[in-house]
């Protein structure tokens, strides 16, 4: 389990999570990038831009 | 190539701002091919001009952003390094109007398309095309900022808040005229077309970004050349040809996606191994440079 940077709830992450990945937050519904791995260490993901897309 | 030797030592990299399920779906194609690939975070990178080239044998580019995601691929371009896809194909596929522009100069049939170049001339093209008219934004994507208009008061209404936006990009105006039809989605890997779906939505909005259904769809000969036709009209590489097929079938090519996602497609098509052939392009296309 991870704390998540928003509420501090507890945020589960998959064993073999990847840097750049994004989990959701099961009690803030916040979406947070995983920024580092181990130890996994949870960001707030940053708002969609301007340019992103395919 | 003159470090040829030892550049086949390197790794790949797979330049990513987001590992999603499609960047999974390729590290696992590279793994299934014993070939080392590392995830590099594109808002990482730092490099000094006329510097060390970058440390990777290859690098698929899937950049979020569309301005960092050129700028990776020019580095490559300028350094020798192969990449996929290239800048000259992004510059095209990330810009509707380079888009338009290059698909009909190859011939490729679009919906009626016009330019402005400030907002103030919006409501003028719109009133060029005809009414219902799609508003584009140049740059946009997963279907955001589009508006379709119906008459001019609603043209106006969007141009008088394109106007107001902070981005210069989002005072051009780019309007085509609304058809109904399928929105149907090729995925095109190196000169080839190699499946397609049709994408199905309440909306008149068919990303599968805001939840559209893909299903697989036949590929046609005329489909698929048309896709690969447009695909060699933008220059190239891994692309997603989002096309439109009237009550009558006839097609008229709406977009060419230069960062394609496929995990719709792929879902699709569940045989078809979709990362691989990416990989496999991106594997020829190195050792063609190599060579």
């Amino acid at each position: 389990m991870t704390v998540c940077p928003e509420c501090r709830g507890a945020v589960s992450v998959p064993d073999d999570v990847m840097a750049a990945e994004i989990v959701v937050c099961g009690e803030c519904s916040s979406e947070l990038e995983v920024v580092a791995v181990t130890p996994t260490v949870l960001a707030l993901a940053p708002e969609v831009e301007e340019d992103w897309g395919e | 190539m003159s470090d040829g030797g030892e550049r086949a030592e390197r790794p790949f990299a797979l330049v990513a701002t987001r590992v999603r399920v499609e960047e999974r779906m390729l590290f696992d194609a590279f793994r299934r091919r014993g070939a080392a690939c590392e995830h590099v975070d594109d808002r990482s990178i730092v490099y000094r001009v006329g510097g060390p080239p970058p440390p990777w044998r290859a690098v698929l580019n899937r950049a979020l952003s569309a301005i960092r995601r050129l700028e990776v691929s020019r580095w490559c371009a300028a350094t020798d390094t192969p990449v996929l896809n290239s800048a000259v194909t992004l510059a095209c596929c990330d810009n509707k109007i380079a888009t338009s522009l290059a698909l009909h100069r190859a011939g490729v049939p679009t919906p009626d398309t016009v330019v402005a170049l400030d907002a103030a001339g919006g409501g003028r093209a719109v009133a060029e095309v005809g009414y219902p008219a799609v508003v584009k934004s140049v740059n946009g994507s997963w279907g955001r900022a589009l508006a379709r208009v119906g008459d001019p008061d609603a043209a106006e209404a969007v141009f008088a808040l394109r106007a107001e936006m902070p981005s210069p990009v989002q005072k051009l105006g780019y309007t085509q005229k609304f058809l109904p039809g399928r929105d149907l989605r090729v995925l095109v890997v190196g000169g080839r077309a190699v499946a397609a779906v049709v994408r199905e939505a309440d909306h008149w909005v068919r990303n599968t970004a805001r939840g559209a259904r893909a299903t697989a769809h036949p590929l046609g000969p005329e489909l698929a050349r048309l896709a690969e036709r447009s695909a060699a009209a933008v220059g190239g590489g891994v692309l997603g040809v989002d096309l439109l097929e009237d009550a009558a079938g006839d097609l008229r090519v709406l977009e060419v996606n230069g960062a394609v996602e496929f995990h719709g497609l792929a879902d699709a098509h569940p045989d078809l191994p979709v990362a691989d052939l990416i990989v496999d392009h991106l594997l020829d296309a190195t050792a063609g440079a190599a060579s």
